[in-house]
């Protein structure tokens, strides 16, 4: 672990940056990581790259008929249940090809000599990336997670933007509309389901800090600082890369399940299903004609609780 | 011509031709007497002549406004002027005049051939040029007083006397200047010489003893002949100060990331 002060000017002088300093630039990390991120999530209409979700409900069983009396609950068919797969996630990782380290690429700190020295990689990456991976990795959902996503029952949040740009749900939570199924309509539609909950994926919108540039050598050997595009394109490049191909357990993956490694990003996407064996109905047509199905009843319960994730490795 | 004499018993005609000689030889032929004398007997002769010279045995002596009369038996003396003229008689019949060893000569002009003193003033009548040939020497605290000094060589030689001047020593011309021997005397001399002024200019020499500085010295200056805080910027020779001029030197590296040290600056310590 080699975490440098890098050194910037003031007064004449050059000083190393305070942690305030340094946790500025590696807000910027996320910054310029969110502008454009490598590990980048998308709404496809299906097959997506990431785990599929099933949400369940209970349609109504197949009706029962008989011409002399009504069919019993026990020859009439349970309720079923109607499973709906949802596989509209898919990761895209572009890595990219960033700027090797000369020797002189990245900021000056002051050394354990005294002397002024230039970091390597490993340093920017203790320094810098991986601290600013530790942020986009974390479960929240704040600015410092720029670029990341997460799930929201809403099509709109604010800080965020909607991934498909349509208010396409990743996942919608349907149970049996028990108010749609009558006795009298028997034979009902088996499947009357109702909307529950509707998730949307949603991406963490960046904020552009405002950090005190470093110095570096040029080519001379001289100090100078970075302009701040220079070292945005920099900090840019390596986050980038980092999410995506760091040998080091800091590469970003998103994963969709019920269980799974990383944080959860936002609200679970909860498969409710009622629980109940059957409202066995029954009508009569005619006196040749009895009937009977059974609606879906019962209470609400939890078939499963998905969450999108996010996890470094 | 001895005395005729006739002895007693000499013969008449000795006697005859004694006296015949007498009067041919010793008393001579009457007529080749001067004309200038009248008088017929030799006492007459004699007297005649006697007058004659004691008349004229008189001469005069003059100075040229004033004359005296030298007479028969009288003296005439000759005395020099004190420093002038000396007189000496001396054996025989002589009379010696010469200069006095410490000659006097009153007079405002002497001239001796074309030399002439006047007054304190010593001149050549044919020659612009009055040659000493030998040694001059003024004695101590006289004073030589000259407008212009020349030399037959190349250089008016003082020895190794001093010159000494309240005053100014100038060179003039172009090529004019000082030149310095040295300690040995060769060909190689060290020359002052003035670029040519455009105003009145004033080089003060310091109240320090040292070397003169010059611009192609090397060496020379030293840190005290600089004043303190008075090096500036602007005399620092470009690419001119290493870190051995640095007072506790101290290091600072540049290293690039993979610890290879690209630069190293160096700057003086508290």
């Amino acid at each position: 672990m080699a975490v440098r002060k890098p050194l910037y000017y003031t007064s004449g002088n050059l000083k190393e940056m305070d942690t305030t300093m340094v946790n500025q630039i590696v807000d910027q990390c996320v910054y310029q990581y969110s502008l454009a991120p490598s590990v980048a999530l998308s709404v496809v209409g299906s097959s997506g790259t990431l785990a599929a979700i099933n949400d369940t409900r209970k349609s109504a069983g197949a009706q029962s008929t008989s011409a002399s009396s009504f069919p019993g609950e026990g020859t009439t068919q349970e309720p079923q249940t109607v499973t709906v797969s949802y596989d509209k996630v898919t990761e895209t990782r572009t890595a990219g090809s960033p700027t090797s380290d000369t020797g002189k690429t990245w900021p000056i700190y002051y050394n354990s000599s005294g002397n002024i020295q230039a970091m390597n990689l490993t340093d920017v990456k203790d320094t810098f990336l991986h601290p600013a991976i530790d942020l986009l990795a974390s479960g929240s959902t704040g600015t410092q997670q720029g670029g990341t996503y997460h799930v929201s029952t809403s099509a709109s949040v604010s800080g965020s933007t909607e991934v498909s740009g349509a208010s396409t749900a990743i996942f919608v939570d349907t149970r049996a509309d028990t108010g749609a199924y009558a006795a009298g309509s028997i034979p009902e539609t088996q499947d009357q389901p109702t909307t529950i909950t509707s998730y949307y994926l949603h991406r963490v919108t960046g904020s552009q800090i405002t950090y005190t540039e470093p110095y570096f050598l040029d080519g001379s050997n001289n100090i100078k600082e970075y302009t701040t595009a220079a070292f945005d394109a920099l900090l840019a490049e390596w986050i980038k890369y980092t999410a995506v191909s760091s040998s080091d357990g800091y590469s970003l993956a998103y994963n969709i399940g019920a269980s799974g490694s990383g944080n959860t990003r936002g609200s679970g996407m909860v498969d409710t299903i009622l629980d109940g064996s059957g409202d066995y109905q029954t009508r009569q047509v005619n006196n040749d004609d009895y009937r009977a199905q059974e609606f879906p009843n019962g209470s609400v319960t939890t078939a499963a609780t998905y969450y999108l994730r996010i996890a470094k490795s | 011509m001895a005395a005729r004499t006739i002895a007693q018993t000499d013969t008449l005609e000795t006697f005859r031709t004694q006296f015949n000689a007498l009067s041919s030889s010793d008393f001579g032929d009457i007529a080749t007497l001067d004309s200038n004398i009248t008088a017929t007997s030799v006492i007459g002769a004699v007297n005649e002549l006697y007058a004659s010279i004691a008349g004229s045995l008189a001469f005069n002596i003059t100075d040229g406004s004033n004359t005296q009369t030298i007479s028969n038996a009288q003296t005439m003396t000759i005395n020099g002027t004190a420093n002038q003229v000396t007189a000496t008689v001396s054996a025989t019949d002589t009379l010696t005049l010469g200069l006095a060893s410490n000659l006097t000569v009153s007079g405002t002009t002497h001239a001796l051939g074309t030399i002439a003193i006047s007054g304190n003033t010593i001149s050549s009548s044919n020659s612009t040029t009055l040659t000493v040939d030998d040694n001059l020497s003024l004695p101590a605290g006289k004073t030589f007083t000259a407008d212009t000094i020349s030399s037959n060589n190349a250089y008016v030689d003082f020895g190794a006397k001093n010159l000494s001047t309240s005053g100014y020593f100038y060179t003039s011309a172009a090529s004019g200047g000082i030149f310095f021997e040295g300690a040995t005397a060769n060909d190689f001399e060290t020359k002052i010489v003035a670029t040519d002024p455009t105003a009145d200019r004033t080089i003060t020499l310091p109240d320090a003893s040292g070397t003169l500085l010059v611009s192609g010295g090397t060496g020379t200056v030293t840190g005290t002949t600089i004043a303190n805080d008075t090096v500036t910027e602007a005399n620092m020779a470009d690419d001119a100060i290493g870190q051995d001029q640095l007072k506790s030197v101290v290091t600072l590296q540049i290293v690039n990331s993979s610890g290879t040290v690209v630069k190293t600056m160096y700057g003086a310590g508290a």
